[in-house]
């Protein structure tokens, strides 16, 4: 009698019976929340997927930032196949030369093309972003984790530790760390590692001070689970969101250190290809060949401004509570 | 339920609790709440006593202490005539898995990062049922159990509307097959459609697994519904102690009539009675009234009121705690 | 009759415009507030009613907005007004209160300045003369030490204080209509029945008509003289106060009515309406309330049911249900 039914589940539709039947069906359809409309009411969180949609959608800035950073790796990856030449073949016939077909950012006092020795500085800026990055996240989540959750003396303890780190500037605390061990890629990471780790504890800290008051860890506490457990099943997942956060808004400060540090000559070593490196040694021809340094810096710039515009992005998804602050 | 209590066994058993919360002040003269005081209480099995009183009484409070999810500042607590307050933790365990809670908010009660499948194994998982597959059986089984579809078992709470997510709740606490389940405001958060769906499960469960509720609620028409027996508190003291149909009949303790009176009733045609309101706040849990906690808003406050704490009195088989209990 | 109203809200329709697409928060909503009168807005979380009442007060943000239908305020249509305009009508014609009143007092002035800034606003009167007024608003909603609160900070006060100190502020230009969001919700039952007696009070002696939203039917027996319920967007029944609960029509307000627990009788069971509030996305194609109704129709599924006269003979006052069941007295709506 209605045109305009869908389907037809009325087969016997014998008056009431049947209508019971359509009517239990459709009832079945609406009331269980379906799987691929997550949130059977208005304004509940979304999933990671629909966070990372919104991302793309409202902030062109952070998406266009994500697709440098991807291919930024993905060149540091497949550098010997991308850089036109070797980046530590000398040349001597074809020093300082300005950019030209051949060399596109010109060619350095020894000789080596620019672009590929930037192409290639991209795996140690990398690196050196990730690694340090990572162990002193590492670090600091677990502290603050430990601080938040305890409290008492051993938050004293570990938070009396980070106000101490974070008093002192940390390059200069990097650098005592590079002049007692010396120079060299691993001494970095380890400078990197023990000077970041405090902001870190911090953030986590003050997140598991407010998550322990959540009445899903008191009933895992009502149901007797251990303290551990709690700390890693319940509390950290739910600071994922700040630490991913944190760890694209670290990365760049890790890159920037390693440049500093390079620049002041206790980071990488020549021959290696570091930007901070490239640009210390530009600077004897800046008047003359500015490009040497310019290059080395742009790239430095692309990078950090590209994992801070996504942070941001990020942030505004994943984390509106970190904004406030 | 009163009259043959004698016979019923006391599952649980509070003797002069007091829950103090420090809450600053200096250190020569520290503050605190004063949140429960001097409370005795018993708790008979299969029974549901009802834990009424406004916010910032107690109630919660003395729920979560009787349960050490809180450490009682004095007091003992009798389960099954075991003390449990000065209980080392490994022997407790065993009883704590008889005793769960339901809470008040089933957003924040869930934990989001962890799908249904993980939240209701959590307790099995942490009382040994190692097995993935077993445990994964008895899940369905107490999802189907409280009316949560089984091929929901990968999904994360915020899929689901504030009812669901209570019952999600109820099949955690239900996993252990515990004896004593404190209820603390488990509806007061709902709709008042999903209120009597949620009320009516909690009535099935109590039936099939003989359980004891302590239910604990700002809402009189529920505990009328719900409860068997009904404790007044204010101010963390306990006003009155009785049976629901007694209680709600002919209360004895001044604040309990007044609570009665202030409910709206869903029927406008009792709305032109001429019916006392109590006046004045609730005072102060860091300085609370000397003598009869209740005695700065009782119109029938007398000296000895405000001097002396009244004693428990035993009226028609009900105790109350005022020095002139209505008749 | 529309020229009697205070209010007339006419065929309201807001709809947020969300990534997942468009969600009639409200569809097609008429309330008609007569002076003085108290009218009540009930139903569950996500039916609506607050909506209706931030559209009305022209305070629905992006992604939400006013698509369709009219408010006339006074006689005067105050749908497309300009944000300026509108700003002058509000607080002088038409306030709100909401739930939590910690949340709508700034932390950091005392209470009495902040109701004294209001008057300020929209009246022409020195400091001192605001004082005064403040002091004898403060008075007449029951503040008891009323210059000892003038200084008072709102975490110094109680829930039931800062919600009488709300009214206050709304009630400082006597509006003719004043919107109360679940002014009740957070406080205690004793302090909720002071609060519901003054707010009567309020409009018994100085005209002033309320919109009252709540979810408590109680409440709404309590003190309403109109009341609309409503579902997924839509009024589902309207009728005077004592009409409805005694002749509640639509199923749903039957439902409603029957799973409150009563005080005065022992059930066994309570009365369950099963299911969920259906997602407002993914609404059903004929009555919204099809899929929980227990005397659904084949008709109910497939047509959208208008607003029907369903007043019996000794009713004075127009009652109209939303349900096919009704279709015999007479459409109300378009």
């Amino acid at each position: 009698m209605t045109n305009d039914r869908e389907r037809p589940t009325e087969v016997g539709r014998e008056e009431k019976e049947g209508m019971a039947a359509v009517r239990a069906v459709r009832k079945a359809e609406f009331c269980m929340p379906k799987p691929e409309e997550p949130g059977a009411q208005l304004g509940e969180s979304d999933t990671w997927a629909d966070k990372l949609q919104t991302l793309v959608r409202q902030n062109k800035i952070a998406a266009i930032s994500a697709v440098v950073i991807v291919l930024m790796i993905l060149a540091a990856v497949f550098a010997p196949l991308v850089a036109p030449y070797d980046h530590l073949a000398q040349s001597l016939t074809d020093r300082l030369q300005d950019p030209s077909a051949a060399h596109w950012l010109g060619t350095d006092e020894l000789g080596r093309d620019v672009l590929s020795r930037i192409i290639f500085g991209a795996r140690i800026s990398l690196t050196v972003g990730l690694v340090p990055t990572l162990i002193s996240m590492a670090i600091g989540t677990i502290l603050g984790l430990c601080a938040g959750f305890y409290g008492g003396k051993t938050d004293f303890i570990i938070m009396r530790l980070a106000d101490v780190m974070l008093a002192f500037p940390s390059l200069l605390l990097a650098m005592v760390v590079m002049y007692t061990m010396g120079g060299g890629l691993i001494n970095i990471f380890i400078a990197l590692s023990l000077v970041n780790w405090a902001g870190t504890a911090r953030i986590v800290r003050s997140q598991t001070l407010s998550l322990k008051e959540k009445e899903f860890v008191e009933a895992a506490r009502s149901i007797g689970v251990k303290k551990w457990t709690i700390m890693f099943r319940h509390i950290l997942p739910n600071c994922l969101p700040s630490l991913i956060v944190l760890f694209t808004l670290n990365i760049p400060s890790a890159i920037l250190s390693e440049a500093s540090l390079s620049f002041l000559g206790i980071g990488a070593q020549p021959p290696s290809a570091s930007w901070g490196l490239m640009v210390v040694r530009g600077k004897k021809y800046l008047f003359s060949e500015p490009w040497l340094s310019i290059a080395p810096s742009v790239a430095i710039m692309i990078v950090v401004l590209a994992f801070n515009f996504l942070g941001d992005g990020l942030r505004d998804v994943l984390d509106p509570y970190l904004k406030e602050q | 339920m009163s009259s043959n209590s004698g016979e019923k066994r006391v599952l649980l058993e509070a003797r002069n609790l007091i829950k103090e919360f420090p809450v600053g002040g200096s250190r020569r003269n520290p503050q605190v709440v004063h949140a429960v005081t001097d409370v005795n209480l018993k708790i008979y099995e299969g029974e549901t006593l009802a834990l009424v009183g406004e916010s910032g009484c107690g109630k919660s409070t003395l729920g979560r202490v009787l349960i050490r999810l809180l450490a009682a500042t004095a007091g003992e607590i009798f389960y099954q005539g075991q003390e449990i307050v000065g209980m080392g933790e490994t022997e407790f365990s065993a009883i704590r898995r008889e005793m769960q809670i339901i809470f008040q908010d089933p957003y924040a009660s869930l934990n989001p990062r962890m799908s249904v499948g993980q939240i209701i194994g959590e307790p099995l998982l942490t009382y040994g049922m190692k097995d993935k597959k077993e445990r994964e059986a008895r899940v369905r089984e107490l999802m189907q159990e409280v009316g949560i579809a089984q091929e929901f078992y990968n999904r994360y709470p915020h899929q689901f509307s504030g009812g669901q997510r209570q019952r999600i709740g109820i099949a955690r606490a239900i996993a252990l097959n515990p004896r004593l389940i404190i209820c603390d405001e488990p509806v007061s958060a709902l709709d008042v459609s999903i209120q009597s769906q949620v009320l009516n499960l909690l009535k099935d469960l109590q039936e099939r697994y003989r359980l004891t509720y302590l239910f604990i609620s700002h809402d009189l028409s529920v505990v009328k519904f719900i409860a068997d027996r009904v404790c007044v508190m204010f101010l963390g003291n306990i006003c009155e102690i009785g049976s629901t149909e007694e209680l709600y009949e002919r209360p004895l303790h001044p604040y309990t009539r007044f609570l009665l009176n202030a409910i709206p009733k869903a029927d406008p045609r009792l709305r032109n009675q001429e019916k006392e309101l109590l006046s004045g706040e609730i005072p102060s849990p860091v300085n609370p009234p000397s003598g009869c906690r209740f005695h700065t808003r009782c119109p029938y406050a007398k000296d000895i009121c405000r001097q002396k704490v009244p004693n428990c009195r035993e009226v028609a088989g009900r105790q109350v705690f005022c020095h002139f209990p209505l008749g | 009759m529309s020229e009697a109203m205070v209010l007339d809200i006419r065929n309201l329709r807001s709809h947020f415009f969300t990534a997942k697409g468009e969600v009639p928060a409200v569809d097609g909503v008429s309330i008609q507030v007569p002076p003085g009168k108290i009218v009540g807005i009930v139903g569950e979380s996500g039916c609506g009613k607050s909506m209706t009442a931030m559209s009305v007060m022209g305070l629905l943000r992006y992604p939400g907005r006013v698509v369709g239908g009219n408010i006339i305020l006074n006689g005067r249509d105050i749908t497309h007004l300009t944000r300026k305009e509108l700003s002058q009508v509000r607080g002088n014609e038409i306030s709100m209160i909401f739930q939590e009143p910690m949340t709508s007092l700034n932390p950091v002035y005392p209470v009495g300045k902040q109701v004294r800034e209001a008057i300020l606003l929209h009246q022409k009167v020195t400091k001192d003369e605001a004082k005064e007024r403040v002091l004898d608003i403060f008075r007449a909603v029951g503040i008891p030490e009323p210059e000892k609160r003038y200084y008072s900070y709102p975490h110094q006060l109680s829930g039931g204080l800062r919600q009488r100190v709300m009214i206050g502020m709304a009630m400082v230009c006597r509006p003719k209509v004043m919107i109360a969001d679940e002014p009740t919700t957070a406080l205690d039952v004793t302090i909720e029945a002071q609060i519901l007696r003054l707010m009567k009070k309020l409009c018994e002696e100085q005209g002033t008509s309320i919109i009252l939203i709540t979810h408590n039917m109680g409440v709404v027996a309590e003190v309403c003289d109109y009341v609309y319920v409503m579902y997924a967007g839509k009024v589902m029944e309207q009728a005077e106060t004592f009409a409805l609960f005694e002749r509640p029509s639509h199923p749903y307000t039957k439902g409603l009515l029957r799973s409150i627990p009563k005080l005065d009788e022992k059930a066994e069971r309570l009365y369950t309406i099963e299911g969920v509030v259906p997602n407002l996305l993914h609404l059903p194609k004929g009555c919204s309330f099809c899929t929980r109704c227990d005397q659904a129709q084949e008709k109910c599924f497939a047509k959208k049911p208008c607003l029907y006269e369903a007043a019996s003979g000794h009713e004075a006052d127009s009652h109209g249900v939303r349900c096919f069941q009704y279709e015999s007295g007479g459409q109300l709506d378009e």
